[in-house]
C-alpha cells in the first residue's frame, strides 16, 4: 500500500475512527502500532521482519546504553545499524556490480527493505540520545511505534523520539489538525501526482525528465541539460516536498505535529540557508550527530571545512553507494566550504554589499549551483554526469533543444509559476492581517480545493511512484 | 471569524456565564459548525458536480471519435467498386478471422495509412485499395489487417507486430511498414499498445528476442522497461498478486463506479488536445514549421526497426516497408537532409535483412494532398486552413495503393501461394 493508493484513502480512516473509539494511551498506541505494522506488511512480510528484529535489538540496546552510558556501549548500537544498513542496502548494490558468484547466494538475494535508511537512522538518534543522557524512557510498544509509525516508516521525515513520545501518550486531534490534515494531504497530493508527475513522465510519451536522461544517452545539447536540470531539482522537491505533505497531514490526523521537511528550498539565498530548508529532517540529523561532533573534535578550521565535506559526502552516501551521490554530496560539502569562506572574506576586508543586491546574487548563485550539482546526483552514472557538463560547454549547442520543444515550456512555466506562487504567498500572508480579504480567501476556498482534487483524480491514471522511495 | 478550537472556547466561555447567554451558545455553535462545514462540503460538492461535467465532456468527446470512425471506416458505393470489393474492404478494419484466406497481411504506419481528411465519408485508404486490388486478382490470396495507429512510432510497431504474430493471436505471415520521418521522432509507447504485450507468450517472444540481440543496446534500454511493466516478472514467470493489490484492485474498480474516475484517460486526451491547440496559438505553430529529427530518439527508432528485421526473418514473417509519401511544398516540417539520412540508412537495413523496400517519397502528386479546412474541428482545429503535409486524398490512397500492388503484389501473392501450400 502506498500513500498515492485508493487503500490508503480507505486505511486511514478506518484507524481514524477505530482510534476515536478507544480511549486508553495504550491502547491506541497498540492500535497505532498494529496499523503500522499491516501497512508496512503489504510491502512485504520479510520487510517486516527486518524492521521487528532492528526494534527490537535497538531497544534492547538502548536500556543497555541508558545502565552505562560509554562510548563502547554507543559503538556497540552503532556497529549494528551499520550492519544492518550496509546488509540491506549497500551489500544488493555492490553484490550487482561484483557479479554472480561472489557472495553467497542469501546475500545475493537479498532486497532492500523500503525505508530501511530513514528509520535506521531514526533508531541511531535514540541511541545517541541515549548516551547523551537524555530523559527517554519508551516502552517497548512505544519504542517500535517511534520506528514503524506508518506516516514515516516509508520515507521519513527522520524523526527524534524526544519530539514523538510525548504526543504518542497523549495526542487528541482537534479541529485546527483535521482541517490542517487534510489540507496538507491534498496540497501534497497535488504536488506529487500533477506537478511531479508532469516534469518526471511528460505529459506525452518521448517526454519528461525520465526520458531526458534514461532514453537519451547521449546527445544533449547545454540547453537541454539546463533544462533537465531545472526539471529534475522541481521534479524532486514536488515529490519529495509533496510526499512529506501527505506524512504530516496524516500524522496530523491523529493530532501528531512532525517536524516540517521542506520550507520554500528554491528561495535560499546561500548553500547554508538551503540545507535548512531542503530534507530538513535529515540534514538537521546530519548536523546533530555527524557534523557537530566531528567539527568540535579539533579546534581548527581546516577541519571543520574537512568536517563539512565528510559530514555532506555521508548525506550523499545515505542515498545510495553510487559515485554519483558521493560525489554530489562532496561537491555540496565544498560549496558550503566555499560559502563559510567568502564570509569570511567579507568580514575581513569589512566589505558591504547592499543587502538586495547580496540576496539576488546569493540567491542565482545558490540556485544555480543546486540545479547543475542535480546533474551529478540524477545521472545514471558519472560518465553520462561528465557528458552532460560537457554539452554545458559547448556554447554552439545552445540554440536548439533535443527534448521535446512542449518539455521545454512546460518545465519553464512550472519553475516560474512556483515562483510566483511564492510570491503570492507572501503577499497573501500579508493580506491576511486584512480581515475582508481574509473572508474572500476563505470564500474561496472550496474552488481552490475542488480544482486541485479533480487534477488528482484526472492524474491520477498514471502509476506514480514515489523518488525517494528507493533511497 | 473564530476558526481556532482556541477561539471557539473563548466565546463560548464569555456567552456561557450569563443564563441568557444558553441561547446565544447554542446560535454561536451552529455558526461555528457551518462556517467549519462550508469549505470541506462545498469542496466536496463542487468537486462531485464539475468531474461528472467534466466526465460528460469526456463521454461526448469520444461519442464523436466514434462517430468520426465508423464514418472513417464505412465503405460507400464508390465507382467500379462491386459488391464483393465492398466486403473485402470493409474487414480490413475487423480482425483478421477469415480463415479462408491463404495469408494474413498486418499493414502498419501512422494516421497516413487511413486519414483523408478532406474525403467523403466512406471512401477507401491505401490498405482498403491494396485489398481490393490483391482480392481482384485472386480471392483467398491474402486478408490485410490495419494495424495502423496514428503517431505510431517504431517501438510500437514492433510490440504490434510481436501481437500479432506470436501465440494466442498467430495471425500473419506478412508485414506491411509505411515509414514516415515523423515515427522516428518518438519513443513512447501508449497503454493501448502496451496491453498487447501483456499476454504471456507475446512479453517472452520480446524477452528473448532482447536478450538475443546485445548488440542492440539502445533498442534493449527502450523496450525492457516496457516488458516489466507488464503482469510477468523481468525474469518472466507470472508475479503473484498480494493481498493488497488485489484489495487495491477492486478499490480502483469499484471506483470506476464514479463517471469521472471512468473516464479519466479520455479527459487526459481531451486535456492534453486543448493545451497542443493553446501552444499552437501561443507560440504561432504551424503545419509548415520545421520539426527537428533529435539524434538519439532517430538512432534508438532505427535499432527497434533493426530488431523488428530480425525478429521477422527470426519467425519467418516476410517483411515489405516503403517510404511513405512526402509533399514536395517548401517551407516543410522534414528537413530535406533527415528524410535523406532516413532514406540512405533504412535502405541499409532493408539491404542488409534482404526486407524489399520501396520508394515511394514522391508517388502522390501535389493535387491529391490534402488541406485542413478553414472550419477545421476536433483534434486538428489548431491548423485550420493550413497545408496538410502527411495526409492526402482518397485519389492519393488508390494510386499509392496501384503502386504498392504493381511492385509488391506479385511478391504477396507468391507469398501467399506458399503460406496456402504449407498449410
Amino acid at each position: 500500500m502506498n500513500l498515492l493508493s485508493l487503500s490508503y484513502l480507505v486505511f486511514v480512516p478506518v484507524v481514524w475512527v477505530l482510534s476515536r473509539l478507544i480511549r486508553s494511551t495504550r491502547g491506541r498506541q497498540i492500535l497505532w502500532l498494529a496499523a503500522s505494522y499491516f501497512f508496512y506488511a503489504t510491502w512485504s512480510l520479510k520487510f517486516l521482519a527486518v524492521l521487528l528484529v532492528s526494534s527490537v535489538v535497538n531497544y534492547a540496546l538502548g536500556n543497555y546504553l541508558r545502565r552505562k552510558p560509554t562510548a563502547g556501549r554507543l559503538w556497540v548500537g552503532v556497529g549494528f545499524n551499520i550492519l544492518l544498513l550496509g546488509t540491506f542496502k549497500y551489500l544488493p548494490v555492490w553484490s550487482t556490480q561484483l557479479g554472480p558468484g561472489h557472495l553467497p547466494g542469501f546475500l545475493e538475494n537479498l532486497i532492500l527493505p523500503v525505508g530501511v535508511s530513514f528509520w535506521t537512522f531514526e533508531a541511531l538518534s535514540y541511541l545517541f540520545d541515549v548516551y547523551r543522557e537524555e530523559e527517554l524512557d519508551p516502552s517497548l510498544t512505544e519504542f517500535c511505534l517511534y520506528l514503524a509509525f506508518w506516516p514515516t516508516v516509508l520515507s521519513g521525515p527522520v524523526c527524534r523520539l524526544p519530539e514523538l513520545l510525548p504526543q504518542f501518550r497523549n495526542a487528541e486531534p482537534v479541529w485546527d489538525d483535521i482541517t490542517e490534515g487534510v489540507r496538507r494531504i491534498i496540497l501534497g497530493l497535488f504536488m506529487k501526482t500533477v506537478l511531479s508527475q508532469m516534469l518526471g513522465a511528460g505529459l506525452r510519451p518521448g517526454e519528461g525528465v525520465d526520458f531526458g536522461f534514461n532514453q537519451i544517452a547521449h546527445g544533449w545539447t547545454g540547453a537541454d541539460v539546463l533544462i533537465l536540470a531545472l526539471g529534475f531539482g522541481f521534479q524532486m522537491y514536488f515529490d519529495f516536498a509533496g510526499y512529506s505533505n501527505i506524512v504530516i497531514g496524516t500524522a496530523r490526523l491523529f493530532g501528531i505535529r512532525l517536524r516540517e521537511n521542506f520550507r520554500d528550498p528554491f528561495l535560499s539565498t546561500s548553500p547554508a540557508e538551503f540545507w535548512t530548508r531542503w530534507h530538513m529532517s535529515l540534514s538537521f540529523w546530519i548536523r546533530d550527530y555527524v557534523f557537530l561532533p566531528l567539527a568540535t573534535w579539533k579546534p581548527q578550521v581546516w577541519w571543520r571545512h574537512f568536517a563539512l565535506i565528510i559530514a555532506m559526502m555521508l548525506f550523499g552516501f545515505w542515498h545510495g553507494p553510487d559515485s554519483t551521490y558521493i560525489i554530489w554530496g562532496a561537491l555540496q560539502g565544498l560549496f558550503l566550504v566555499a560559502h563559510r569562506q567568502y564570509q569570511q572574506l567579507e568580514r575581513r576586508t569589512n566589505t558591504k554589499i547592499p543587502a538586495g543586491l547580496a540576496s539576488i546574487a546569493g540567491w542565482a548563485v545558490t540556485f544555480c549551483f543546486m540545479l547543475l550539482s542535480w546533474v551529478v546526483f540524477r545521472a545514471n552514472d558519472l560518465h553520462q554526469a561528465a557528458t552532460m557538463f560537457k554539452a554545458l560547454v559547448h556554447f554552439s549547442g545552445y540554440h536548439h533543444f533535443v527534448l521535446s520543444r512542449n518539455f521545454v515550456a512546460m518545465t519553464i512555466v512550472i519553475a516560474v509559476a512556483y515562483f510566483m506562487v511564492a510570491g503570492l504567498r507572501r503577499l497573501a500572508d500579508n493580506l491576511k492581517q486584512v480581515p475582508a480579504m481574509s473572508r474572500v480567501g476563505w470564500a474561496l476556498s472550496p474552488l481552490m480545493y475542488s480544482a486541485a482534487m479533480l487534477s488528482i483524480v484526472i492524474m491520477s491514471i498514471h502509476k506514480a511512484v514515489f523518488v525517494y522511495l528507493q533511497f | 471569524m473564530p476558526t481556532s478550537e482556541a477561539e471557539i472556547e473563548t466565546k463560548r466561555g464569555d456567552t456561557r456565564s450569563s443564563p441568557q447567554g444558553q441561547t446565544r451558545v447554542r446560535a454561536v455553535s451552529w455558526i461555528v459548525l457551518c462556517r467549519r462545514a462550508y469549505v470541506p462540503v462545498f469542496s466536496l460538492l463542487l468537486t462531485i458536480l464539475l468531474g461528472n461535467w467534466l466526465a460528460a465532456v469526456a463521454r461526448r468527446n469520444i461519442e464523436l471519435k466514434a462517430e468520426e470512425r465508423s464514418q472513417r471506416e464505412a465503405v460507400a458505393r464508390g465507382a467500379g467498386l462491386s459488391a464483393a470489393d465492398l466486403a473485402v474492404a470493409q474487414a480490413v478494419f475487423t480482425p483478421a478471422d477469415d480463415s479462408s484466406a491463404r495469408a494474413s497481411l498486418l499493414y502498419l504506419g501512422d494516421s497516413q495509412v487511413f486519414s483523408r481528411p478532406d474525403a467523403p465519408s466512406g471512401s477507401l485508404n491505401t490498405a482498403q485499395w491494396l485489398q481490393i486490388l490483391l482480392a481482384r486478382q485472386d480471392g483467398q490470396a491474402a486478408r490485410v489487417h490495419i494495424g495502423a495507429t496514428p503517431g505510431m512510432d517504431i517501438p510500437e510497431m514492433l510490440l504490434r507486430t510481436a501481437a500479432s504474430i506470436e501465440p494466442p493471436s498467430s495471425q500473419h505471415e506478412i508485414v506491411i511498414i509505411d515509414l514516415a520521418l515523423a515515427e522516428l521522432r518518438d519513443l513512447g509507447v501508449r497503454s493501448e499498445i502496451q496491453s498487447l504485450v501483456e499476454e504471456q507468450g507475446v512479453s517472452d517472444a520480446l524477452r528473448n528476442l532482447v536478450a538475443a540481440n546485445p548488440d542492440l543496446a539502445d533498442a534493449a534500454k527502450t523496450l525492457t522497461p516496457l516488458l516489466n511493466k507488464t503482469a510477468a516478472g523481468p525474469d518472466g514467470r507470472v508475479v503473484q498478486k498480494s493481498m493488497a493489490d488485489r484489495m487495491e484492485d477492486e478499490l480502483q474498480a469499484r471506483a470506476q463506479g464514479w463517471p469521472l474516475f471512468a473516464q479519466r484517460e479520455n479527459l487526459m486526451a481531451l486535456g492534453l488536445l486543448r493545451y497542443a491547440q493553446l501552444e499552437h496559438r501561443l507560440l504561432h505553430i504551424s503545419s509548415a514549421d520545421l520539426i527537428p529529427t533529435p539524434a538519439v530518439p532517430y538512432h534508438t527508432n532505427l535499432q527497434v526497426l533493426e530488431l523488428l528485421m530480425r525478429y521477422a526473418r527470426s519467425r519467418g514473417i516476410h517483411l515489405i516497408l516503403f517510404f511513405g509519401p512526402v509533399r514536395d511544398l517548401k517551407p516543410n516540417p522534414d528537413a530535406p537532409a533527415d528524410l535523406a539520412r532516413m532514406r540512405l540508412d533504412v535502405s541499409r537495413l532493408c539491404q542488409r535483412y534482404g526486407v524489399t523496400c520501396l520508394d515511394y517519397s514522391h508517388a502522390v502528386p501535389e493535387a491529391y494532398w490534402a488541406n485542413y479546412a478553414a472550419n477545421q474541428r476536433g483534434a486538428f482545429a489548431m491548423m485550420a486552413g493550413q497545408h496538410d503535409f502527411y495526409h492526402f486524398i482518397e485519389a492519393g490512397h488508390k494510386l499509392l495503393a496501384e503502386k504498392l500492388f504493381a511492385d509488391a503484389g506479385p511478391e504477396i501473392l507468391r507469398w501467399s501461394n506458399a503460406a496456402g501450400g504449407s498449410q
